[in-house]
């Protein structure tokens, strides 16, 4: 143990400066990934009560969408168009694909469930997450599959724009397709913020999360906004797909499995049903994981992450900002 | 959709609510028993009965919670039975609860613009693309939810309507109910129990606020009550049941002093008296 | 992925060995182990062996060039062989947990018509379920478990696995980190090392032998660790010190090793980089002039691979051909079986046959002959090893992606 201490010492002396901010880059943009999933979970779970264990897929299958744009136009080394519109592109097709897969996964494997007991839909929910996993496993082979995100724009296979730096601190780069990853990761937050909040479809939603029931006899077609809500949450998990695709540059089939678990917990973390909670939490334990790898060495970052979620859960059940269980009366 | 419109002349024939023979049982349990029930244009009409006498049940029928083992409902003449709850909100009936089903985790305006959804197209593009239209309907809707509000007067006053709802007192709690249902644009308001847990001038109140509903709103009104002097001063005609079966129809005092209606009464409880 | 399911995943593990060592602990009574081994089964015109390997889960890609090559064995051997062979498929699911191996070996134990078997894949997996093997009299020869121990006691331990009924056609940890280590020191003469394993049994044997193989030549190397799911390293690439020379992966997932080696170049790094044999996958695997991987001496010109690679979209899958030399090795010792008992056999008998079996390095595609050894040799091997030549080779990938055996 004091070896333990004294070797992560070491390394944060070691790494210096330089180090601690290159961490806290890396694990604000992997945690823009995870925020970004987080929310689907806790979107998904404070409308239907359901953990949604197939949404880490819906983000692999967001991640091949992109991938299947970048291949149709002619792959990252040679594409026919250029690279703004071709991002452009991947993006909307990678969204709206994973959007209707979800409305697709809500529509014939939850809501026939309804009204069964609620393991029913847990009990779906695995099995859905199988399906796609090992349907992609199938269509794959089990190989990953590179984005060449690296050769993205570039010449002669050297590194493309996406990996010049904008700016640099205390020498370290900050590159575009770390910006790009935060900047739109934080976009689609503040459009969902603004959703949710001020728009009628944001209100039937959280009308429709309090109570079911009581809103559609208000008038609010509940189907639709459980509809509406996959879509969303698919849509924002599809965008982190093609995100991870274009910063980390490949794909595979069991890559919505651990991204998943940890969404999850960041979504727990942050008070499941919470979206502010989810969005602060994903940042929060892709910082874990960044700063364990970093200092105490990768063997310990999933125990550290998950060794929190329990500690939290303890500590504090309802998460970060989770609701203080506001009574019916 | 338009503002509930005034009664065409058909109404003094054609009753807006009208159940025929509906039945209802819960597991053997006849819990509403071969019942007819009309509801004129701009009436009030009240249901009395002691508890468990179906009254709750017979509203659930109505707004489509589960259907009628066999009978009509028809709303304006067409049939309610095996609508979702949401589209018989949008053909015109809208309840309040005798559990109060506030939607809490929202402030009292927003519970009573959630409740316009069904007059509204709704799609994730319109709702992000800020188009002038859009925000003009953001608008009307907003506006629509503080007329609705402004009924209540000095209770739910500009200051509390962006408090949460959980914030409100219970009797403003009722109030926010009644005018949640209204925003849905109802022809026809079916209160549960509106005056229970109030105090006498609260009550006193409600009371009022139900004949301006009707005379001002223009609603036609079915209303569960057990406090006999909110049902007196309200009612154009009380229906009274127990154990589902309707045991009594007319005038209040016709109703009230129906040996029928005060045994069922005397049965569970003396409430009938004043 | 096993360990973030902790708790579950610890009990299985600890449950699995519970019951490797009860059913190991029970084959020890020579009268129920000799039952199933001594039963005589008729060979007839085709004869059955098992390939135990994970045609499913997170190493599916792993499993799939072993699978194509044992494919390709019994393909080629029922063109020139008058007995024929039959594969039968155990889908051990390696990577999941619980994996399973131990019910493979169970329902091959139990197949009346099996003589033999190619694999378990993971070392894991062979120790898991050896005694099983065992206590079924069944042979198992692997192409990719290349623990040392399996073959070779660790000072006051025993060996993994009961003398004779384990082999393998895949030169083991202790050569090939041997291979490795005297590589870096003596050829590249580099100082300071970095090692980074995947956390799967194969990837941390070799990390720790390249580890004490360095150590014994004064070099002191740096140690991380990733696990099979993660692609995203850049904190990892923060973590190796800036002085670095090598960055030895010993990983399974080539793609894996492409991403790491792009997010290495991504950050500005320019240490070399070093694969091992599961990362010995030229087309995928392409740290272009920046990268060594030490693989099998596969002579790429040999007509047999050029014709595998045909049928197999031009891959030549070299991480199988040890499956498909393994094949061989069985088909052999139960095609010799059959001859000496007259068209019967036992299990018994295919199983003592095996460490006579020898091929030559060019039926067996390795670049190496084939010929177990019956006792122990320099430091790593032991019974059930290869000995000769066989050893891994050291490649250099060139700037235009092409491997160069250097070593
Ligand atoms: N969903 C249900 N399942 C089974 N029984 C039910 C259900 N809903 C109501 N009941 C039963 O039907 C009967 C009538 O209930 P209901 O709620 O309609 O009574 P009520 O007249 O509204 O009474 P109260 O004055 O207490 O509100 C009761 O015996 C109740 O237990
Ligand atoms: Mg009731």
């Amino acid at each position: 143990m004091h070896l333990l201490l004294f070797n992560i010492i070491d390394q944060i002396r070691s790494l210096g400066w330089g180090g601690a901010f290159e961490l806290l880059r890396n694990g604000i943009v992997l945690g823009s990934l995870y925020s970004l999933i987080a929310l689907g979970y806790t979107m998904i779970y404070g409308i239907l009560k359901l953990l949604n264990f197939a949404h880490g897929d819906v983000y692999m299958v967001g991640a091949f969408l992109g991938f299947g744009v970048l291949t149709a136009f002619g792959g990252a080394l040679n594409p026919g168009i250029g690279l703004v519109p071709l991002i452009i592109i991947m993006f909307a097709v990678a969204m709206l694909g994973s959007g209707v897969l979800g409305v697709g996964i809500e529509r014939f494997a939850y809501r026939p469930l309804r009204n069964a007991p609620r393991i029913a839909p847990l009990i779906a929910a695995l099995g859905v997450s199988f399906f796609l996993e090992n349907s992609a496993q199938l269509m794959t082979n089990g190989f990953q599959y590179n984005y060449d995100a690296f050769q993205l724009g570039g010449k002669n296979g050297n590194f493309g724009p996406l990996f010049d730096p904008v700016f640099t601190v205390a020498g370290n780069p900050v590159t575009v397709v770390q910006v790009l990853v935060v900047g739109s990761a934080v976009t689609l937050m503040a459009a969902l913020i603004f959703l949710v909040s001020r728009t009628r479809l944001g209100k039937a939603m959280r009308a429709t999360a309090f109570d079911q029931e009581a809103a559609s006899m208000m008038g609010i077609d509940t189907d639709r906004v459980i509809s509406s809500t996959f879509f969303i949450a698919s849509v924002l998990a599809g965008a982190a797909g093609v995100m991870y695709g274009l910063y980390i540059g490949t794909t595979f089939y069991f890559m919505g499995f651990l991204a998943g678990l940890k969404a999850f917990t960041a979504a727990v973390v942050g008070g499941i049903g919470s979206i502010v909670g989810a969005m602060v939490a994903g940042v929060l334990v892709g910082l874990i994981e960044s700063y364990a790898i970093g200092y105490v060495g990768g063997q310990w970052s999933d125990i550290v992450v998950f060794g929190i979620l329990i500690l939290f859960m303890i500590v504090r059940p309802t998460g970060l900002f989770g609701a203080q269980a506001i009574q019916k009366v | 959709m338009a503002e509930p419109q005034p009664s065409p002349e058909s109404t003094q024939t054609k009753p807006l609510l009208e159940l025929e023979g509906v039945w209802k049982s819960f597991g053997g349990l006849v819990v509403i028993d071969n019942l007819d029930l009309a509801v004129n244009e701009n009436e009030i009409v009240s249901v009395i009965g002691p508890n468990g006498a179906g009254k709750t049940t017979l509203f659930n029928l109505i707004t489509g919670i589960y259907p009628p083992d066999s009978g009509a409902i028809r709303l304006d003449g067409e049939s309610l039975v095996g609508l979702p709850p949401h589209k018989i909100a949008r053909r015109g009936a809208a309840r309040t609860f005798q559990t109060l089903r506030l939607f809490l985790n929202m402030t009292v305006i927003e519970n009573v613009m959630a409740s316009q959804y069904g007059q509204t197209k709704v799609g994730i593009a319109r709702a992000m693309l800020r188009t002038p239209g859009m925000r003009r309907e953001e608008r009307e809707i907003r506006a629509r939810a503080e007329e609705k509000l402004a009924f209540f007067g000095e209770r739910l006053m500009g200051y509390r309507w962006d408090q949460p709802a959980y914030s409100l007192s219970y009797a403003n709690r009722r109030r926010l109910e009644i005018a949640r249902a209204m925003a849905t644009e109802p022809r026809i308001l079916l209160l549960d129990e509106p005056a229970a847990g109030m105090n006498p001038s609260e009550t006193h109140e409600i009371t009022e606020l139900i004949g301006k509903l009707r005379d001002d709103g223009g609603y036609t009104i079915l209303v569960i009550e057990h406090d006999m002097h909110v049902v007196e001063g309200i009612s154009d005609r009380v229906v009274a049941l127990d154990h589902g079966v309707k045991i009594a129809e007319g005038t209040f005092e016709a109703v009230a002093t129906n040996p029928r209606v005060v045994e069922a009464y005397l049965g569970t409880s003396a409430a009938v008296t004043k | 992925m096993l360990k973030k399911v902790g708790a579950v995943a610890a009990f299985a593990a600890l449950a699995s060995v519970l019951v490797a060592t009860t059913a190991w602990g029970s084959a020890k009574a020579p009268a129920r182990a000799s039952a199933a081994a001594a039963k005589t089964i008729k060979c007839g015109k085709t004869v059955t062996i098992g390939i135990a390997y994970p045609a499913t889960g997170p190493a599916a890609s792993l499993g799939a060039p072993q699978f194509d090559w044992a494919s390709y064995a019994k393909k080629r051997w029922n063109k020139s062989h008058k007995l024929k062979i039959k594969l039968v498929v155990g889908d051990t699911k390696l990577g999941d947990s619980p994996g399973l191996a131990v019910p493979v070996a169970h329902s091959f134990g139990s197949n009346g018509k099996m003589l033999a078997v190619v694999g378990p894949a993971g070392s894991q997996e062979v120790q898991d379920s050896i005694g099983i093997y065992k206590k079924a009299g069944l042979v198992a020869v692997s192409g990719s478990a290349t623990r040392i121990f399996l073959t070779r006691a660790k000072t006051g331990n025993p060996r993994e696995t009961p003398k004779g009924y384990f082999f393998r056609t895949v030169p083991n940890d202790g050569q090939q980190g041997d291979a490795v280590a005297s590589w870096i020191h003596n050829k590249l003469k580099f100082k300071h090392v970095y090692i980074i394993d995947d956390e799967e049994a194969y990837s941390q044997g070799l990390a720790n032998q390249v580890a004490a193989d360095l150590a014994k030549f004064g070099v002191t190397a740096g140690r991380n660790h990733i696990s099979q799911q993660q692609q995203d390293f850049s904190s990892v690439v923060t973590a190796i010190p800036a002085n670095t020379q090598l960055v030895y992966i010993p990983w399974q997932l080539p793609g894996q090793a492409q991403t790491f080696y792009n997010q290495l170049h991504a950050a500005g790094r320019h240490a070399k980089i070093m694969g091992s044999d599961g990362t010995d996958a030229p087309g995928t695997f392409q740290p272009n002039g920046n990268g060594y991987v030490s693989g099998f001496p596969v002579d790429f010109t040999s007509s047999v691979l050029k014709s595998f690679m045909k049928a197999h979209n031009h891959q030549p899958e070299t991480f199988g051909i040890p499956s498909y030399t393994a094949t061989l090795v069985a088909a052999t010792a139960i095609s010799k079986a059959c001859k000496a008992g007259h068209g019967k056999t036992t299990r018994a008998a295919v199983r003592k046959r095996v460490p006579k079996v020898k091929l030559s390095a060019k039926a067996g595609l390795l670049g190496f002959g084939i010929q177990f050894l019956n006792k122990n040799k320099a430091t790593y091997q032991g019974p059930g090893d290869m000995g000769g030549t066989a050893n891994f080779a050291i490649y250099q990938i060139t700037s235009g992606g092409s491997y160069k055996r250097v070593g």
